[in-house]
């Protein structure tokens, strides 16, 4: 870390280093952490291929899951979080990142090394969880590195997460290892307060780095990674205490462990009579209440004048500060970017037309480019509506044309015709098939029809 | 009770206020306006009065009475433009105070409600006091309803590798606005810009904007840390036509 530091700074190096450069950068920190962890059990070594088959894991099986966990039912990417103390982004750090990841380790432990016979002393818990949390660390590092990093900024940043990763699943593991080495209720309490210090520091540090990521516009990437290896350094202290302790511990008493040991578990159902559940139903109890934090964060409500009509939209989509209500997906990475319009429509009042004859005027007059994909009527809240989808494409002043998919719901509001449109680029509805169709379904009227 | 004693317990709640109100919004540095009644006001008139003025404001996120020394004095924390609420209603002006002031007048309050107010009159009257988190800029001169046409802009690139950051979306803040206020559903009202970065991450937006504030810029990407600065646009200082943000570095989540 230092000697990547030096070169960054006496060659002045501003351009990221390269893939292979990267990888050296992701593993060496990890490699580094595992052998010092490793020998610090110097009392009774655990057998190496364990320790290995613990990292290899952490990094092929805790962190593809944790990552599938944060991105697919969390909905990590679209977790708009503007203040870093916001109830938003407290929620996403704690009941989602940390009890994710630590949850993840946690099994790998739990219904693997955990049952076997090498697992002879309190130590090992830390050692086994350690080796976990590098491995998970190493994956981490890697796909960040895949797009390349400053040398300096870059080291540090990898050290620290590795360190800090180590750390916590230390942490967890001291509570396994306590808890091996227990029986009944003591047990368990010693496997939940492990965990729930692994999520809680997790937790604590991941608020930490974006609290020093984003000081304001000119991020100071080094000070920012120099307190969160502060705060892994004080977790580092704290695990290594443990771990001393453990090792005393083991020291003062040659006591078997009252848990049941043998081989690894032969099957499910080996697993589960085995499985101390409590502890997993904790975690599941925290993941759900972060999903629920993030359901009422991600699908935000809007009022239409007054509130007599009502929809939801997902959090990362913000309203435009236009005259007519526009929602864009503020998040999204193509060009033009998917919205809802909700307008009053047309000047003729709904008394002397149907809304029908209504949306069909408005159709003809968006233009001859239009193609009508599908055109039905539906019932809204008891108000006769309609539901149009059609493809056109939209070329702005000097820009490339894009093909657009509309999907635009008409009905009476007030004795006018209203349209809510949601419009999506092709590609944005190939990734997206279902979006016009949720937030339409959303919609709510108790207006005067 | 002595006199001193009953002066000091009269301060007390005063002083209470001042150190919350420092703790919960006003950070150092942070100047907070106020709407205040230009005296002690009939309860229903001035119960009308706040009525009246309400709507004009974006929100009212706190509602709080208290008595000091039998004094009613309603807290309520909105958010509005100073510029376009300076004078809200007939009696109810807007004035921009310090929070040292705030809790200075809390304290006079207390001791004024207990002194010189007979218990009738304590009862028949109401003070009305509106502390507002709006203009909360410290601006050296009086702001003006004067706009200046400001073009904005800057290049958002990744902190991690320098790399150009496509899709971004930059907005430029109302001045009474604070990142931690931002709602996404009600922009309308905090936002005053906004523009998305190009392939090469750069962006630009004009915006015409009221001289003698300072505006705050947010900047959104998917996968990223939002990253945020208050106070950075100053389109007041010496006649700015445009204003350069640099190189906006966004950090990467990490998990």
């Amino acid at each position: 870390m230092g000697l990547a530091l030096a070169l960054d700074r006496l060659f002045s190096l501003d351009t990221p280093v390269a893939a292979v450069g990267g990888a050296v950068l992701a593993l060496v920190p990890a490699l580094l952490w595992l052998s010092y962890f490793f020998l610090l059990d110097r009392r009774q070594p655990e057998p190496t291929h364990y320790v290995l088959s613990m990292f290899l894991l952490g990094a092929l099986v805790a962190a593809p899951v944790s990552r599938w966990l944060l991105d697919g039912p969390m909905g990590m990417g679209q977790w708009v979080a503007l203040g870093v103390f916001s109830p938003a982004n407290v929620a996403l750090a704690f009941l989602a990142v940390g009890a994710a990841q630590e949850l993840t380790k946690y099994l790998v432990v739990r219904y693997t090394v955990f049952f076997s016979d090498a697992f002879d002393e309190r130590a090992d818990g830390v050692v086994y969880g350690t080796a976990v949390g590098v491995g998970f660390a190493a994956a981490l590092n890697l796909r960040h590195v895949a797009q390349g990093v400053f040398l300096g900024t870059g080291a540090v940043d990898l050290t620290v997460t590795t360190l800090a990763h180590a750390c916590f699943a230390g942490a967890m593991g001291f509570g396994l290892g306590q808890a091996r080495f227990a029986s009944g209720q003591r047990a368990r309490l010693y496997e939940i307060l492990g965990l729930l210090a692994a999520v809680g520091l997790n937790g604590g540090f991941y608020l930490l780095h974006a609290l020093v990521s984003r000081p304001g516009l000119q991020v100071r990437p080094l000070h920012g990674l120099l307190l969160s290896a502060a705060y892994a350094a004080i977790v580092f202290a704290a695990v290594f205490a443990l771990m001393r302790r453990s090792l005393h511990q083991d020291t003062a008493s040659d006591a078997p462990p009252v848990r049941p040991t043998g081989p690894l578990p032969g099957g499910l159902l080996d697993v589960v009579r085995r499985a101390d559940l409590l502890a997993l139903l904790v975690v599941a109890v925290l993941l759900a209440a972060g999903w629920g934090i993030k359901t009422r964060y991600l699908d935000r409500g809007l009022a239409y004048r007054g509130s007599a009509m009502t929809l939801r939209y997902p959090s990362g989509w913000l309203q435009l500060p236009t005259p007519a209500v526009v929602l864009m997906d503020a998040l999204a990475s193509d060009t033009f970017r998917s919205r809802v319009i909700i307008d009053e429509a047309g000047g003729v009042p709904l008394e002397r037309q149907t809304v029908e004859g209504g949306l069909r005027r408005l159709v003809a007059s968006e233009g001859a480019l239009l193609d009508v994909l599908d055109a039905r009527r539906e019932t809204l809240d008891g108000t006769p509506a309609m539901r149009l989808e059609y493809a056109y494409a939209r070329a702005p002043q000097g820009g490339v044309p894009t093909a657009l998919r509309c999907t635009l719901l008409a009905f009476a509001l007030d004795g006018k015709l209203h349209t809510v449109r949601v419009e999506q680029s092709t590609a944005g509805h190939a990734k997206q098939p279902g979006l016009a169709g949720r937030i339409l379904s959303s919609i709510r009227v108790t207006g005067r029809r | 009770m002595s006199r001193r004693r009953a002066v000091f317990w009269l301060l007390l709640p005063g002083l209470a206020t001042w150190l919350g109100q420092s703790l919960v919004s006003g950070r150092p540095g942070v100047e907070l306006g106020q709407v205040s009644s230009s005296g002690a006001l009939p309860a229903p008139m001035a119960r009308q009065t706040i009525a009246a003025a309400l709507p004009r404001f974006e929100a009212c996120w706190n509602r709080t009475s208290r008595r000091y020394g039998g004094a009613l004095v309603l807290h309520l924390r909105v958010s509005a433009s100073p510029v376009r609420h300076r004078r809200i209603s007939p009696g109810v002006t807007v004035q921009r105070r310090s929070v040292f002031e705030q809790g200075l007048e809390s304290c006079v309050l207390g001791v004024a409600g207990s002194l010189l107010f007979t218990p009738a009159q304590r009862d028949s009257h109401i003070w009305a006091q509106l502390i507002l988190r709006g203009g909360a800029r410290a601006s050296p001169r009086a702001p003006s309803e004067r706009r200046a046409s400001l073009e904005v802009s800057g290049r958002v690139v990744n902190a991690t590798n320098g790399q150009p950051l496509a899709g971004a979306t930059v907005l430029i803040l109302q001045p009474w606005v604070t990142i931690e206020q931002l709602d996404p559903d009600r922009l309308t009202s905090q936002v005053v810009g906004m523009a998305v970065s190009s392939p090469s991450g750069r962006f630009r937006v004009r915006v015409a904007l009221p001289r003698g504030f300072a505006y705050g810029v947010v900047v959104l990407a998917w996968g990223f840390e939002t990253a945020g600065s208050e106070s950075v646009v100053k389109p007041a200082r010496a006649g700015l036509s445009s204003a350069s943000l640099g190189a906006i570095r966004l950090v990467r989540r990490r998990y």
